[in-house]
């Protein structure tokens, strides 16, 4: 921005059905579910029973609501650390590779100690996820700190580089030799895993996953430190005006997005597959865009998309069997919704603009947004 | 390193570069027009899967590579109509562009299924050029290329002859560098603007299908393999000029051609030395800004900020 004047931003949002944001949000979905409708009525299915077989896909049974969990699981660590980074508009797309990162630090733990006690093993594991996950997305971080680098690029082709060597690993050096070629390492120590509900998808993850929530929604409603956040998201001169310090807010929300991803991706080994497998993230890092985007960067919010997201997903595995339709639907699906969803509160803002109530809004989108 | 194996080095680097390079101009043609698209791994992957699939079944790489160009055009429509006629913030291009990655991943998955893990060569013909091919050194390493790959270089010519010697090209720029002053004269911003991103993105497309019907040969799912955001890399790296697209390009070829030499040194050297390719531009990156920030910068200074009339000063 080469602004030469600072606008006033308001920082008290409009609330309610009738805020642009929440009323284009509504008008994207409606629109993206109506052209979707019709995409699958011209291949010739009807759009009710489809719609029927996603949420029966997603919550209908005892198996799909396990399917549900094991997404949501990871989502929701995922996305409440993206919504910290996306705030401060530190555009950290690299969460995929932090989450594989984590992953592969778990399984290091585990598989070089699998004699050591249980109790000392396995929060070892979740601690070097932690951490493996925090100093690779600080990589990104120092990088935009320190050369102006692009963060949305590095971050993202660092991803490629973790799954890189989450492949070395598990085709080469920790591939499983009784595991028939099947490109993974043993299984852990059961001494070693995470505890689990019996007979579900439930893990202590889900704990972390709702104390991340819990505390990203703290930090920003209660902090000073997330009054800074957004406000650092505004606008990096205002905030240079301010006196805040840029270069440590992005340290910080690279370093909490990383380690709650890296998190994530030991709660895959250590909670659900007991073991490293290739592309063990499902891409799920991508996923958490989608997330927290739809979820406005509210963290509430965005919890209850993380579960509605990863229930179509599940879902969408069932077009899959029912339908004979490709996998590949749910995501064309999910990321039609966030298009316009995008697009519905960019309408809805200008034709408030238009307006004399909406004098107050600003052009530019207010903090939080997507 | 013997003659031989240089020779194959270098093959493998032109090879390379030609498949980052359409897309690098894609980009540097969207942003010179002051516009964001970061959905080029996006328009790459349906670009390459359309190509392959048109390629396959009419048996003409022409179709395939006409047909990946329509759809890396006709993907971006849904970018440019927002960006350029909606007036989106420069927060929401980000998204937007972001989206189209991830919307053109998956519409590629979803219709290239039927196509997918096919392998058909010689859909795109080697092409021999009378005198060039006569050249000792450079003649055998052109004699190993496919016909698409000599056009990828000769977009660049046209890109750069287009951008800085004609009319449309100036008219171009200054909407990218000060939209408000080539409105008043009489410049149509928008019209160039959702141009450009069509352009873009019919070269993003181009460099889609040259990477399937030319240098792999093949379809699979996600087969771009982030080639897109090294191409978005390369702009910066290139300082919007698409000569040095050209010389950047051939660097990163020569990362990927560095790759396939090193390989079999160790068990699973394959899956690490992949790194390589990613690595390299990360690496890169910072002394590219080091650079940009003593020399003029190419970038356009109104690059991603929505035109409104009404605030014409």
């Amino acid at each position: 921005m080469t602004d030469t004047t600072i606008r006033p931003q308001p920082v008290v949002r409009v609330r309610g059905i009738t805020s642009p944001r929440v009323l284009g949000w509504f008008i994207g979905l409606g629109g993206a579910l109506l052209v979707f409708a019709l995409f699958v009525l011209a291949l010739g299915n009807n759009p009710l029973a489809v719609l029927q077989a996603v949420v029966g896909g997603a919550f209908g049974s005892s198996v799909a609501l396990n399917r549900t969990i094991a997404r949501t699981i990871p989502l929701l660590l995922l996305s409440s650390g993206l919504i910290l980074a996306f705030r401060a508009r530190f555009w950290n797309i690299g969460l995929n590779g932090s989450m594989y990162i984590g992953a592969i630090a778990a399984s290091g733990i585990a598989l070089s100690n699998p004699n050591a006690p249980g109790w000392l093993i396995a929060p070892l594991m979740l601690l070097a996820a932690v951490v493996a996950g925090a100093v690779w997305s600080l990589i990104p971080g120092l990088m935009r700190i320190g050369f102006g680098a692009p963060e949305i690029i590095v971050s993202l082709l660092l991803n490629y580089v973790a799954a890189r060597i989450g492949d070395f690993l598990v085709f080469s050096y920790w591939k499983d030799p009784n595991g028939r070629g099947f490109p993974g390492t043993a299984t852990f120590n059961a001494d070693f895993w995470l505890p689990r509900l019996d007979g579900s998808n439930v893990h202590f993850g889900l704990v972390f996953g709702l104390l991340a929530v819990t505390a990203v929604w703290l930090l920003l409603a209660r902090t000073i430190w997330g009054l800074e956040i957004d406000l650092i998201g505004q606008g990096a001169r205002a905030a240079r005006y301010l006196g805040l310090n840029t270069s440590l807010v992005i340290v910080f929300v690279s370093l909490v997005s990383g380690a709650l991803a890296g998190l994530a991706g030991a709660g895959e080994v250590a909670g659900l597959n007991h073991r490293l497998e290739a592309g063990i993230t499902q891409d799920l890092g991508y996923t958490a865009i989608l997330v927290v985007s739809l979820g406005l960067l509210r963290p509430w919010f965005t919890a209850l998309c993380a579960v509605l997201v990863a229930g179509l997903l599940s879902g969408g595995t069932q077009l899959q069997v029912q339908f004979a339709l490709p996998a590949a639907m749910a995501g064309v699906l999910l990321w039609a919704i966030l298009y316009g969803v995008i697009n519905g509160q960019s309408l809805a803002e200008r034709l408030q603009i238009a307006t004399p109530s909406g004098r107050a809004l600003s052009r530019r989108s207010a903090p939080g947004e997507g | 390193m013997d003659l031989g194996s240089l020779i194959a080095f270098l093959a493998v680097l032109v090879r390379s570069g030609a498949g980052l390079l359409p897309a690098t101009l894609g980009a540097i043609v969207t942003e010179k027009a002051g516009v964001t698209n970061l959905g080029v791994e996006g328009v790459m992957l349906l670009g390459a899967m359309t190509g392959y699939a048109v390629g396959y079944v009419t048996g003409n790489p022409v179709l395939g590579i006409a047909a990946a160009s329509a759809a890396g055009g006709l993907l971006c429509v849904s970018h440019a109509l927002p960006v350029v006629f909606g007036r989106v913030s420069q927060e929401r291009q980000f998204v937007l562009g972001l989206i189209l990655v991830f919307l053109g991943d998956a519409l590629s998955r979803l219709f290239g299924a039927p196509y997918a893990n096919h392998l058909s060569t010689g859909l795109d013909q080697r092409l021999r050029i009378p005198v060039l091919a006569d050249v000792p050194i450079v003649g055998e390493v052109l004699a190993q290329q496919r016909a698409l790959i000599y056009v990828a270089y000769v977009l660049a010519l046209m890109v750069y002859l287009v951008l800085f010697k004609t009319r449309l090209g100036l008219h171009l720029r200054a909407v990218g560098e000060d939209p408000a002053t080539a409105d008043s004269m009489g410049i149509r911003v928008d019209a160039y603007r959702f141009t450009a991103v069509i352009v873009g993105g019919m070269l993003m497309g181009f460099a889609g299908g040259l990477f399937s019907l030319s240098i792999v040969q093949t379809w699979t799912d996600g087969l771009i393999g982030g080639r897109g955001w090294i191409a978005l890399g390369l702009v910066t790296f290139a300082n919007w000029h698409p000569l040095w697209a050209m010389a950047g390009t051939l660097l990163f070829g020569g990362f990927e051609a560095a790759q396939f030499r090193l390989a079999a040194v160790f068990p699973g050297a394959q899956y690490l030395l992949g790194i390589f390719p990613y690595l390299a531009p990360i690496v890169t990156l910072p002394l590219i800004s080091r650079r940009l920030s003593v020399r003029h910068s190419g970038a356009p200074a109104a690059l991603g900020r929505p035109y409104f009339r009404e605030e014409r000063g």
